[in-house]
């Protein structure tokens, strides 16, 4: 119950946003400094659609029918927006994404195990219509209407085209994987009162599984919304209880966490000895670790060493050697959310010649003697310095060039010796519990929020912020 | 910019229904219709000029220069020097800049709409290793009305697009059926809904039909071996993912499928590492050498011919074709731009941006100099080369520049 109060209490710290298309656009010409989020009160979200996305959709067609898309084929990328994939005003349907539907759906629709959805013979024209209406409920997440079913039984009957009845169905399927109904989460609503919309049971059940648990809902949460106990407080507990203690939630923070501190990038950046067996290495290790610490607080990463993993000193470097300058922006803008402008135009960026005789650390220190560069870089590289024992691949290193490490640096001003001593900084600093919640929050509901400064929550705190009511 | 939309949000079911495969014939030119094809070539992160510039009006290449690679091709060149960008600045806004000059819709789209009406493709837009950092203003040169375009990246997928339908009646019967049903569904569903939604279904609606187009049209294409032996997105296979593209870029040019190709190679602020040419430091890195810094400046300038030489690989591939209608080389038949999104990389600055143009029926064989214009009164060039009736590009307000015809 302590859970369902917390959700309750959380609930409603949407904000409002400009909903002028037109200025959204801009969004993607702009230079992803993020929205103040400092000046936004609250209010209801828009009514929209969210396009899944591409983790949504994997984890939605692992979940209904067992199968890794990837094997099929890839998806576009999509844009990003403010460092985020999951943009909802961003994602849409090009022709390309649409072509790549496509060949996934008929790909597996034709060959996906359908006994779940199917306990009798198609011979009997009633098995049609009940297999229809099962498959429908599970992969557009809420039943048929009686026109809609209409049409679907007609479309498997013209798809058969001579050949079985079954294929007719298959074909069925592969049209309701491509459909809106599907790709599209509805956050569209019934008008409540003046102008103000609630998501219906279906919505809500749909809205609780893609926050709490990044998939499609279950058989029982469809069920719970069947049966109206989304409606009242207690069968809402029951089922945020149900789902709070399902090991979805830790794989689900686990992708909260990797999308924070971007380490999908691992995945492509060109290391110096980085092999791909590596990479996946690396990858499968941070997300192990943090994994296990998901009734944690950010701080709580960081104290267990997160900020030397190094699967996050990888992402975060220079094809070879330490580059403060890379981990010094990635502390300032993906763990304090302080957004840095890029180096401005017309000035001469051209590196410092490369002096073997001097360390990283020397070099980079030009940077404070030009006042052009120093304005942004007396933010950047005093915390990226905390990292100079560390080369390209997260190992430790005692010497830079044959000389000495210096890794003692300043957060704004506090000093500190090295990684540990910058992350015990930040555990205690109340930018960090802020800036993750900012970050959570932007992850969850695809859109920028206002985030106050706030004591620190656990990781799993966001899961539980809910809000029905739309615009 | 909402024009097209409307257009087919009116008239989207039926559009998506009606049969219109039997339009997908290559037609026959109209007498002002130069029946030209494009191909647009991106490299980024700038250049370093000095080790660039050719000689000219008559172009020569100094030894160990970023163009000397494109010496066989003197000819067919003609490269601009001194070109500055309208609006652009710095890594985000020359690349965003680039191709749109300000516009919501980039050159290659922009052609695209006009020549690729009744092609399986209105245009392919490939990309090599451009979308580790996901789509954004870093990452994307081509755009529609305001929405980027998401270069394909997997040269197999690009195949497979082109060549991989098998023929079979009964499953493109299926197929019509199916996309018959998802237009009536997303028609249906925009009832109700807020403008911005409804928007985003219309953008699906023109998906669907671009699917079916490339799902029905015709092309006299014939499958070329398909590219495989290689991860499109390791940075060590950069250089095999950059000729497979290429060259399926070519061969859909050359057989029909579209009017309209573009090759991305990577990105602005590139962190590609050419490993296969001994680099160890990215390529974005290599662009901010201090001019004192021998070594670092060698290996930018190796990096920057390597590039020069993918161009040339195109070009060598369109000279080596025949065009169907005309009997010429499909090089004299095809507009070839290769643009960049900066001028020095070092300075962040978008003026002396090093764009070099091929082919097509220019008058070539010259460096032209070009201070004092900017790149929309380029595009607008091309525009009307190309047989479009712009008189501006962008949100320029320059004319066509004679110097370039």
């Amino acid at each position: 119950m302590t859970r369902l109060s917390a959700a309750l209490a959380l609930a409603a710290l949407a904000c409002a946003e400009v909903a002028d298309p037109s200025e959204r656009q801009q969004d993607t010409f702009d230079t992803g400094v993020m929205d103040d989020i400092e000046s936004c009160p609250p209010a209801p979200l828009p009514r929209r659609l969210r396009r899944l996305s591409h983790r949504e959709y994997r984890h939605a067609m692992a979940d209904l029918f067992d199968v890794d898309v990837a094997m099929y084929g890839s998806l576009a990328a999509d844009p990003t927006v403010d460092g985020f994939d999951n943009d909802a005003e961003a994602l849409r349907v090009g022709a390309l994404l649409a072509d790549q539907y496509r060949s996934l759906a008929e790909a597996v629709a034709l060959s996906a195990d359908l006994s779940p959805w199917r306990d009798c013979s198609l011979e009997d024209p009633d098995c049609l219509d009940a297999t229809i209406s099962a498959l429908a409920r599970s992969v557009w997440r809420r039943p048929l209407n009686a026109e809609e079913h209409d049409e679907l039984t007609t479309l498997a009957v013209e798809l058969t085209l001579g050949g079985t009845r079954e294929h007719g169905l298959r074909w069925m399927l592969a049209a309701l994987l491509q459909s809106p109904h599907f790709l599209y989460r509805s956050e569209v609503g019934i008008e409540d009162s003046d102008g103000i919309y609630i998501l219906d049971d279906w919505e809500k059940a749909t809205a609780l599984s893609f926050q709490i648990w990044g998939t499609t809902p279950d058989e029982a949460l469809l069920d719970a919304a069947a049966t109206g106990r989304l409606r009242t407080d207690d069968g809402l507990a029951q089922e945020l209880e149900r789902m709070l203690e399902d090991p979805r939630v830790d794989a689900h923070l686990t992708d909260l966490v990797e999308a924070w501190l971007h380490l999908g990038q691992l995945d492509t950046v060109s290391r110096i000895d980085l092999t791909q067996e590596a990479r996946a290495d690396l990858r499968a290790g941070i997300r192990e670790r943090v994994q296990a610490m998901t009734d944690g607080t950010p701080s709580d990463l960081l104290r267990a060493g997160l900020l030397v993993d190094p699967a996050l000193l990888t992402t975060h470097g220079v094809p070879e050697g330490s580059g403060p300058v890379q981990r010094g922006v990635m502390v300032r803008e993906l763990l304090l959310c302080e957004p840095l402008p890029p180096p401005p135009s017309g000035i001469d960026t051209s590196a410092p010649e490369v002096d073997p005789s001097q360390t990283t650390r020397q070099q980079v220190d030009q940077h404070a003697s030009d006042p052009a560069c120093a304005a942004c870089h007396e933010h950047i590289d005093p915390l990226g310095f905390a990292f100079e024992h560390y080369d390209q691949l997260g190992h430790w290193r005692d010497h830079d060039h044959g000389l000495p490490i210096d890794d003692s640096g300043h957060l704004d001003g506090t000093p500190f010796e090295g990684a540990q001593g910058l992350a015990l900084l930040l555990a205690s600093d109340p930018r960090l519990g802020t800036c993750y919640l900012q970050t959570a929050r932007r992850w969850l509901r695809g859109r920028p929020t206002c985030t106050e400064t706030t004591p620190e929550l656990p990781l799993q705190a966001p899961l539980r912020e809910l809000d029905w009511s739309r615009q | 910019m909402l024009s097209r939309r409307t257009l087919f949000s009116r008239t989207g079911a039926a559009l998506v229904a009606a049969p219109f495969c039997s339009l997908l014939r290559r037609p026959a030119h109209a007498d002002d219709d130069p029946g030209l094809r494009l191909l647009v070539l991106f490299s980024p992160n700038g250049t370093f000029h000095d080790h660039w510039r050719p000689g000219g009006p008559e172009l020569s290449f100094p030894a160990g220069s970023i163009l000397e690679p494109l010496a066989a091709h003197a000819d067919d060149l003609l490269v601009l020097d001194g070109l500055d960008f309208l609006l652009g600045d710095n890594h985000e806004g020359g690349m965003a800049d680039m191709l749109t000059a300000g516009g919501d819709t980039s050159f290659d789209q922009h052609v695209a709409r006009a020549l690729g009406a009744e092609h399986r493709f209105e245009s392919l837009v490939l990309g090599v290793q451009t979308s580790a950092w996901g789509g954004n203003v870093q990452t994307r040169m081509s755009y529609r009305d305001g929405a980027m375009v998401t270069p394909d990246d997997d040269p197999l997928h690009v195949w497979s697009r082109l060549f991989g339908e098998v023929e079979d009646p009964s499953l493109d019967l299926r197929r019509r059926s199916v996309l018959d049903h998802l237009a009536r569904e997303l028609d249906g569903l925009k009832r109700g809904l807020p403008v911005a939604e409804r928007a985003r279904l219309d953008d699906h609606l023109d998906a669907l039909r671009d699917v079916e187009r490339a799902l029905f049209g015709t092309d006299a294409c014939s499958p070329t071996l398909s590219p495989a032996g290689f991860d499109p997105w390791n940075n060590d296979h950069f250089p095999d993912t950059c000729a497979a593209q290429i060259d399926l870029a070519i061969t859909a040019l050359a057989c029909g499928s579209t009017p309209v190709a573009a090759v991305q190679m990577s990105h602005t602020v590139s962190p590609v590492t050419m490993t296969w040419l001994g680099h160890t430091q990215g390529h974005h890195t290599l662009s901010h050498a201090n001019t004192h810094d021998p070594l670092s400046v060698e290996a930018f300038v190796q990096a920057e011919r390597w590039f020069a030489a993918q161009v040339g690989r195109a070009l060598d591939g369109l000279a080596a074709r025949i065009d169907p209608e005309t009997g010429q080389r499909l090089l004299d038949r095809t507009l070839v731009l290769w643009a960049k999104e900066l001028g020095d990389g070092r300075a962040h600055t978008c003026e002396g941006v090093p764009w070099v143009l091929a082919g097509g029926g220019l008058s070539t064989g010259r460096l032209v100099d070009l201070v004092g214009a900017t790149q929309d009164a380029v595009l607008t060039t091309l525009c009307q080369h190309l047989g479009l009736e712009d008189t501006r590009f962008g949100r320029g307000t320059a004319g066509a520049l004679e110097v370039l015809r």
